[in-house]
């Protein structure tokens, strides 16, 4: 396999610029990854890391998507049936020509907008000549198939690079161009796996991969509980290293774990200025821990977090978050400050700032805490765990609940008898998207306080017909959720 | 277009004023468009809710601000014309 050019980014819509700013035509793209990032999208503005296949296709640069899934992924029930669901969702989200999913041997395939899509497992990938472009998402080694369905990496891969690069070329793929995402941020990649992403760019462009092979050992060693040796082996594989970050990431774990907290320190420290990428909210397996809504093992990594960095805003925040969900509104409130403090300044942070003020009753501070969030919003700051790309409208927006929090503001305005601003922020959550029953009703009733009649029956009205869709989109949740079920029990 | 101080002002039912953290933002909620607004901004759109022809909000800015009357009359109808271009005033 000889590979001309090999692009690495975090992002993986990345791919989609650098495939239009080459020019490319036509092309199949073998797209390894653990999702698969087809998601319709009708304007480019939303382009984000989970439809910008959809915009290739639309724009004409790929005619083919060879999927490639991990392994076992078409083997396990429930995987297989989730890997069906999300075929038959695309194909109803696309517009014709389609094609309805189908079975070939090894393989699953449909047709979207025209374009083939074929799934399959590494093994069974059998490529047509022409264009092709390899795309690889990092996370694909860690998404062990029989996982695809929860989406959530696990702690070890299932597949070494250094495996994956000699089944890709067994597969005889000659690609025109390589695209590779960390996929680090939105909790895809664990970040001390991060490096995966240099060292597959490195192993399909034929180098020596010595630093790779030594942190790879360092893994074992530590796996074995030969701790010093190990640490040897990330001193040894920092040292052989283009970009050390990674090394001295797992040496501070290792150090941390050691209990020699001063050394794993400065480990960490020297990560971090070696690419300040390792900086990220996504450094620990908090946020994670936090999704799955195990408090105490988020606390727990937060924790470890700030004893490697005490000044870490994202583990701060952290557990203003497993506070929050504790209902320890006093230590929610301190901890959220003290991120504030250590410089974050994103609308997440001021949001739960926001929530911990309300539960202890004091609604003024929560609304200017509110009122924060939704100026850095508009300043286009994202929500520390947001994906940058995912931009919702033609505004900088990128914040998924700009809407709710809107409609979080008017309620508190409502209760400081602030009639008309809450009016002006319920406008605002509806114009924002969060058109939901409560909030047109809410609205309804604020203008029926200021006698504004027509307008208050203009939005019970709208309430009216937002209770249909409420109803509908709770049936549709129900039916997939069972269909699911029975597909799995099925197969 | 150019506004001229003899012009009435009004704000369309689609546009939304809120300050924010000390700040100000116009939204067109049928356009989408956010539009930031400065402290004088912010001053001049309360004074246009409040009195609605350029010419009183002239006088009112006139007796808050020490500034030449002719820079606050080409401020006054720059801002207006670029509020009226983004769909955020109407003059009649």
């Amino acid at each position: 396999m000889t590979v001309p050019a090999v692009h690495v980014f975090e992002q993986h819509d990345e791919a989609y610029h650098l495939w239009r700013d080459a020019g490319v035509r036509d092309a199949t793209v073998v797209h390894v990854d653990a999702h698969h990032d087809l998601s319709w999208l009708d304007d480019p503005i939303h382009l984000h890391i989970g439809n910008y296949l959809c915009q290739a296709i639309k724009d004409g640069i790929v005619r083919e998507v060879y999927w490639v899934v991990p392994d076992g992924a078409l083997r396990a029930p429930r995987a297989r049936a989730e890997i069906r669901r999300q075929l038959r969702d695309l194909g109803r989200a696309y517009p014709r020509p389609r094609r309805p999913v189908q079975r070939a041997g090894d393989a699953w395939s449909c047709a979207l907008r025209g374009c083939r899509v074929v799934v399959c497992e590494l093994d069974a990938l059998r490529v047509p000549a022409g264009t092709v472009l390899l795309d690889v998402d990092v996370d694909f080694l860690l998404t062990p198939g029989a996982q695809l369905r929860e989406g959530s990496p696990a702690d070890e891969p299932w597949l070494w690079p250094s495996d994956c690069v000699a089944r890709l070329r067994r597969t005889g793929v000659a690609p025109a161009l390589v695209t590779i995402a960390y996929s680090v941020e939105g909790g895809y990649t664990p970040l001390r796996w991060k490096y995966f992403g240099d060292e597959l760019a490195a192993r399909l462009l034929g180098a020596e991969a010595p630093g790779f092979d030594r942190l790879h050992e360092a893994h074992r060693l530590a796996g074995t509980g030969a701790m010093e040796a190990a640490a040897q082996a990330c001193r040894d594989a920092a040292a052989a290293l283009q970009n050390p970050a990674a090394a001295e990431f797992a040496l501070a774990r290792l150090l941390a774990q050691r209990g020699q907290i001063e050394a794993a320190r400065a480990a960490h420290q020297a990560a971090r200025a070696h690419d300040p990428s390792y900086a990220t909210a996504y450094n620990c397996a908090g946020p994670a821990a936090l999704a799955r809504r195990h408090f105490d093992a988020a606390e727990r990594a937060f924790r470890d977090q700030l004893a490697l960095d005490e000044s870490d805003g994202h583990a701060r925040v952290g557990l203003a978050y497993v506070a929050m969900h504790r209902r320890q509104w006093s230590e929610a409130e301190a901890h959220a400050r003290a991120s504030i403090e250590r410089g974050l300044d994103t609308p997440d942070v001021h949001r739960v700032l926001a929530r911990a003020l309300q539960h202890q009753g004091r609604i003024g501070e929560a609304v200017t805490a509110l009122q924060r969030s939704l100026r850095v919003t508009l300043d286009g700051r994202a929500p520390r765990c947001a994906v940058a790309s995912r931009r919702l409208s033609r505004l900088p927006v990128w914040d998924a609940e700009h809407g709710r929090t809107w409609a979080a503001l008017a309620t508190l305005e409502a209760r400081l008898g602030h009639g008309g601003d809450a009016i002006a922020a319920l406008r605002l959550a509806i114009s924002s998207g969060y058109r939901r029953l409560a909030v047109h009703a809410r609205l309804a009733g604020l203008y029926a306080c200021e006698h504004r009649w027509r307008a208050a029956l203009r939005e019970a009205a709208a309430a009216c017909a937002a209770a249909p869709s409420s109803i509908v989109r709770a049936q549709r949740q129900g039916r997939a959720a069972l269909a699911l079920r029975l597909e799995a029990l099925r197969t | 277009m150019t506004v001229s101080l003899d012009a009435t002002v009004r704000i369309p039912e689609d546009v939304v004023f809120r300050e924010l953290d000390g700040e100000a933002v116009l939204l067109n909620l049928e356009s989408g468009i956010y539009f930031g607004l400065d402290p004088v901004g912010t001053r001049i759109w309360q004074l246009v809710e409040e009195h609605q022809t350029l010419r009183r909000v002239l006088d009112a800015l006139q007796a808050e601000y020490e500034a030449p009357a002719a820079d606050l009359e080409s401020d006054l109808v720059r801002f207006v014309d670029q509020l009226h271009g983004k769909g955020l005033l109407t003059v009649v």
